[in-house]
């Protein structure tokens, strides 16, 4: 490893002059082992230290109905109602009251929101999602509903968006069969 | 003089390395992306993990004050309690946490859950049902901010 150089004697140097001789130690100091050193910590700081922070999404459960009773279904007139599917690959589909389901871009749901609650202010929205389809569909779609929620509050503040999530039945995957043309496949609800 | 900088940052290296910021995540989860820009509560809560192949941990993570004779007051001294559940169990072994909080004084803890984003819903929505039948029906989820979606936007 590196040391410590000390410059050579000045008596070299020396002139016969009057000049008095020049007693400074000339002394250089090998950096190269600190600057390793300091790059290293500088690396294992820009490794571990972490930029974006995890966000949270708060989510609250409809409370349990009590023991022997079920709870009364709410009833929602078939018009103010929207639904969104997310089938075992992961593609949304939606439609209003019966209709037929059709898929759409999850980038282009909060302007459908927008559109079909200005068209309808106290629509009610469900969510069904396959077993099988992925988590983050389910985080997806309530991040959108949120940003709705948002974005309308800021026109009409005591807006606050209806939604609800409800279990994959069988005749979802029927539906969602017809309206891809596909035969469906033979499975538990 | 050298060496001695070497010692001396060697030993620093040791010290920071062994210095634990947060307790060790036991998973690796890599979180769905959202919006919402709220943040974590950063002590005393609930962790239900969810891995992308669906098993299930509860883990406890809070601050309790322990008296320490050396210095004659009480500190906060961060501890992990750490379980494996089933879909089935969780909403049981979640109240459980909640007891062990409890009875060491700290309040109630809020609930996280810290689902992989390729973890099948079937799996969460069993989860979310075990917890509702416990009438835990208020929690978190954990996910990471999506810079691409914002609220403003038309």
């Amino acid at each position: 490893m590196g040391g410590m150089d000390l410059g050579a004697p000045s008596g070299g140097k020396q002139k016969k002059g009057l000049r008095r001789p020049k007693r400074r130690l000339g002394i250089r100091i090998d950096m190269t082992p600190m600057v390793d050193i300091a790059f290293l910590l500088l690396i294992f700081y820009m490794v571990t230290t972490i930029f974006s922070e995890p966000q949270a999404m708060e989510i609250n459960l409809p409370p349990k109905p009590p023991p022997g009773q079920e709870p009364d279904p709410i009833k929602i007139a078939e018009s103010k109602l929207l639904t969104f599917r997310v089938d075992t690959q992961d593609r949304i589909f939606w439609s209003m009251g019966n209709e037929k389901p059709d898929t759409i871009s999850l980038s282009r749901v909060p302007s459908l929101l927008q559109v079909k609650i200005g068209e309808i202010a106290d629509m009610v929205t469900v969510i069904k999602i396959h077993k099988e389809a992925h988590y983050s569909r389910m985080v997806d779609l309530l991040d959108r509903i949120e940003i709705v929620e948002y974005r309308v509050k800021q026109i009409a503040p005591d807006f606050s968006y209806r939604f609800s999530m409800a279990p994959w039945t069988r005749l979802d995957t029927k539906m969602i069969a017809e309206a891809t043309g596909q035969v469906a496949p033979e499975e538990g609800s | 003089m050298t060496p001695m900088v070497d010692i001396a940052f060697l030993l620093l290296i040791f010290y920071m390395a062994t210095t634990q910021f947060k307790p060790p995540e036991q998973k690796d989860v890599t979180l769905p992306v959202s919006s919402s820009q709220r943040d974590l509560p950063k002590k005393n809560f609930i962790t239900i993990t969810v891995t992308k192949d669906d098993s299930i941990f509860v883990d406890l993570i809070m601050m309790s004050k322990k008296f320490d004779p050396q210095i004659g007051d009480s500190i906060d001294v961060p501890s992990r309690e750490y379980s494996v559940a089933t879909s089935e169990t969780v909403g049981a072994e979640i109240q459980k946490m909640r007891a062990e909080a409890l009875r060491k004084r700290i309040g109630n803890p809020f609930l996280v859950l810290k689902a992989d984003r390729n973890s099948t819903f079937g799996t969460i929505e069993k989860v979310m049902k075990s917890m509702q039948d416990e009438n835990l029906t208020s929690f978190q989820v954990v996910t990471d901010l999506d810079p691409s979606v914002s609220r403003a936007g038309s």
